[in-house]
């Protein structure tokens, strides 16, 4: 994943204030247990039970999909090594690792770490026990077939990129991840360049036409309606069709911007 | 009740190597929770080898990047169940991948403690992290010096001499 300029700055600025930056480079005081030149593994200082340690690459990453492969390689290695440690100090038979991605999943710091969390019988701490919704089989089935192709891709890709010797390449699966967007997903890339929305809003007929050609738009429109779009951007069809040769070199514009998005 | 991971439906695999294979959950907390589990029969992290538990991690990682994009999610959590005190409900190791958005009512926050006789569990854990990467770098097998070899018909000499001064 590429940072843009503007999320760099961000990232520095998150840094400078980051707890976890502090305690790596020993600027604050932490109860390390494993440390070594990628990653730090400290005592949580509020565990859920004795023992629990925060795991973490010692450089600044937000989120997991930014980790590169050596540092991702690193943390859940060395992270095994240390959760086996943790069993043996603490005399524990059970483990639970957890990983949080987002707030939205209870994510706290913007330093990504893991949680090793040592576990015995009775140890008051109810977390971990998954709950579960009552859905219909063909409700779970639903996202099968596209998680399926998707997951398939993407660990064919892995595997190029990385042969393993136990791995037998030739039932990979190959090829590019579709994508797909939903009406939210069009106006928030329409939001994000006032170029193209400002060209919808002009002349909402020569942007269909122009999408029906550019084969980039075509993607993104493939599965929403463009006159739903039109209706959520408070847009409404002219009936005139005067203006669209003037309109046309502000479009080619666009193609650019739309590009440098994808 | 422990789910059987050789009972699990067919129709439920969406992905499978040498080393990993990744089921729909059968009673998820939300559509598109998923489970990777190692080839390998074992219910303990500590059965694993290091490169397969990678590869593991590896696998869950790509999942939960595959059910992010496409169900639109706002976050995913990742949880290993390890051993019976793990709260795993299969009789095998497993890597849970969640999908979250911030109003799903699902929370695995656990009420903090506090931390009691922090220095000793320290230090006991730090006795067994000293042997992180130390032990697993490959030692060249050291060759022995050469016994000396003994000279046995000297021995027998001596045996000899020793017997013949027996009276």
């Amino acid at each position: 994943m590429e940072l843009t300029e503007e999320q760099q700055k961000a990232l520095e600025q998150q840094k400078a204030q980051c707890i976890f930056c502090k305690i790596s480079s020993g600027e604050v005081a932490s109860k390390k247990v494993y440390e070594d030149s990628l990653v730090l593994g400290i005592l949580d200082i509020n565990p859920a039970t004795p023992g629990h340690v925060l795991f973490m690459p010692k450089e600044h990453y937000p989120l997991l999909p930014l980790l590169p492969p050596p540092t991702f390689t690193a943390l859940f290695e060395k992270g095994q090594a240390v959760a086996n440690a943790i069993s043996k100090a603490m005399l524990v038979q059970s483990m639970n690792i957890f990983v949080a991605n987002g707030a939205a999943a209870g994510q706290q710091a913007n330093h990504v770490m893991i949680h090793l969390i040592p576990r015995e019988n009775n140890d008051d701490l109810e977390n971990f026990t998954i709950p579960s919704k009552d859905l219909s089989e063909t409700e779970i089935l639903k996202p099968k077939e596209a998680l399926a192709y998707n997951l398939g891709v993407m660990m064919g890709n892995h595997f190029k990129r990385n042969p393993a010797p136990w791995h037998d390449l030739s039932k990979d699966k190959t090829g590019s991840i579709p994508q797909t967007f939903t009406p939210e997903q069009v106006i928030m890339i329409i939001e994000k360049n006032p170029e193209i929305k400002k060209a919808i809003k002009e002349d909402p007929d020569a942007f269909e036409k122009l999408i029906k050609e550019h084969e980039q738009l075509r993607m993104i429109f493939k599965d929403v309606s463009y006159n739903q779009i039109l209706q959520k951007l408070g847009v409404t069809r002219k009936k005139d069709k005067k203006k669209e040769s003037s309109q046309k070199n502000k479009e080619e514009v666009n193609l650019d911007n739309i590009s440098d998005l994808l | 009740m422990t789910i059987a991971v050789s009972n699990l439906k067919k129709e439920m695999n969406i992905y499978e190597d040498e080393k990993a294979m990744v089921y729909l959950h059968e009673h998820p907390c939300a559509p598109g929770h998923l489970v990777v589990f190692p080839k390998q029969d074992t219910s303990s992290l500590e059965n694993l080898d290091a490169e397969t538990f990678a590869h593991l991690t590896t696998v869950a990682s790509f999942a939960s990047t595959a059910i992010f994009e496409a169900l639109q999610l706002q976050g995913t959590n990742m949880i290993v169940q390890s051993g019976s005190a793990s709260a795993n409900p299969y009789d095998r190791f497993c890597i849970h991948i969640i999908p979250r958005l911030s109003d799903d009512g699902i929370s695995f926050q656990w009420k903090p403690k506090k931390a009691e006789g922090i220095e000793n569990i320290q230090e006991s854990i730090r006795n067994q992290t000293f042997f992180i990467g130390k032990q697993d770098t490959p030692k060249k097998q050291e060759q022995l010096p050469e016994e000396p070899k003994q000279d046995f018909s000297d021995q027998e000499n001596y045996l000899l001499k020793h017997l013949r001064r027996v009276p």
